[in-house]
């Protein structure tokens, strides 16, 4: 199991330009799909969490899912995984830019890379927003957030924490809110 | 203070309270090392375009060069473990206490409150991402397509790749280390 969670989250840390949030789609296929350690339900709150706390949202995805598969040294595991290939790549970068730098295919590739991510950022909106908008309070928070975010420029921890505080008072108040507020 | 202790102590500021991921926390690492190097505003923004280029976490990428430009590979070392352990802490406490408590009627509904928020996250992330893959100057295939397609505002090669990742994942469930992988090989192709 350690060495599935170390597998899984080197892979996710080699291969995906755009950061965490590009991760989204290759870490719900190889979690809910392929090793069947969390549902989509569960998956979405993973998600929640990891981006609505501080820090890089790719080490709390990996801290949280090497804690729940395998406690503190799953954690440890999975985050060194995903930190690994960045910091071998950069190393490498920063000693030899000068050579690669100019080189066209190099730079095509990145460029094609950056344009798969995006698509890939795509896919994250489309499956977390099946997922986390079922009903109209979600979707207008949804809407809401993006809008405070994006056009507002509103810093997201506060954004995070109103949204966070509205859930808990409505969450106390009233019975049953799996769903829809 | 010696460079190393200035590097942890500002990454572990910056892990502890980067909120929004990524870029946010890419202002916040230049904010932060201005007060300590004398990195000019130029050479970071080429370690910013770099690290989001390069595979990885682009905070993490970002925090692993900067050290690395400061103090060498050992400066590396602490400025990537720094950014990464306030992380490592809450995410932990986190975990365990969501075990225990999800079924409260306050985590509940501080998940239903928080979801949504999510979606907007990642919304205004695929815009921050999007346009600049879509309307980079050095054109996919600029040696191959024709002239007419040169005056458009978007690389028309780099729209269809972003839909066609898009598509093929979302759609039809490919998978996305393949796709990402025949991407890259089409782009090394067409070059730039």
């Amino acid at each position: 199991m350690l060495l599935e969670l170390f597998v899984v989250f080197f892979k996710l840390g080699a291969f995906t330009i755009g950061g965490g949030i590009a991760m989204i789609p290759i870490l719900r296929t190889a979690m809910v799909e392929d090793k069947k350690w969390f549902t989509d339900d569960e998956m979405v709150d993973i998600i929640a969490i990891c981006q609505g706390l501080p820090g890089v949202i790719a080490v709390n995805m990996a801290t949280y899912v090497g804690f729940r598969k395998r406690g503190f040294l799953g954690s440890l595991v999975a985050t060194f995984g995903v930190i690994l290939p960045s910091f071998v790549t950069i190393l490498v970068i920063a000693n030899c830019l000068d050579a690669i730098g100019g080189s066209g295919i190099i730079m095509g590739v990145m460029a094609a890379l950056r344009a798969a991510a995006a698509g890939l950022v795509a896919v994250s909106v489309w499956q977390v927003g099946c997922k986390a908008v079922n009903g109209p309070w979600s979707a207008a928070a949804a809407a809401a957030s993006f809008v405070l975010i994006d056009a507002f420029k509103i810093n997201v921890a506060l954004v995070v924490l109103a949204f966070l505080a509205i859930g808990v008072v409505i969450g106390i108040k009233k019975e049953g809110t799996d769903g829809d507020l | 203070m010696g460079i190393y202790s200035h590097l942890v102590w500002a990454f572990l500021k910056i892990g502890a309270l980067g909120f929004g991921g990524g870029l946010a926390i890419v202002s916040l690492i230049r904010d932060s090392i201005m007060k300590f190097t004398d990195m000019s505003a130029e050479t970071f923004a080429n370690i910013v375009a770099i690290a989001q280029v390069t595979p990885g976490p682009v905070a993490i990428n970002t925090a692993t060069y900067v050290g690395y430009k400061t103090a060498g590979v050992l400066g590396s070392a602490a400025a990537t473990f720094s950014v990464a352990i306030p992380s490592f802490i809450m995410i932990t406490i986190i975990a365990s206490m969501t075990e225990k408590y999800k079924n409260s009627r306050a985590v509940k509904g501080a998940f239903a409150g928080v979801r949504p928020v999510t979606v907007g996250m990642i919304g205004s992330a695929l815009i921050t991402l999007t346009i600049p893959a879509i309307t980079s100057a050095d054109r996919l295939g600029a040696s191959f397509i024709p002239e007419s397609l040169e005056s458009l505002p978007v690389d028309p090669v780099a729209c269809l790749i972003c839909i066609a990742t898009a598509v093929l994942v979302g759609k039809y469930k490919k998978s996305p280390f393949v796709i990402l992988i025949i991407m890259g090989a089409i782009g090394a192709v067409l070059g730039v």
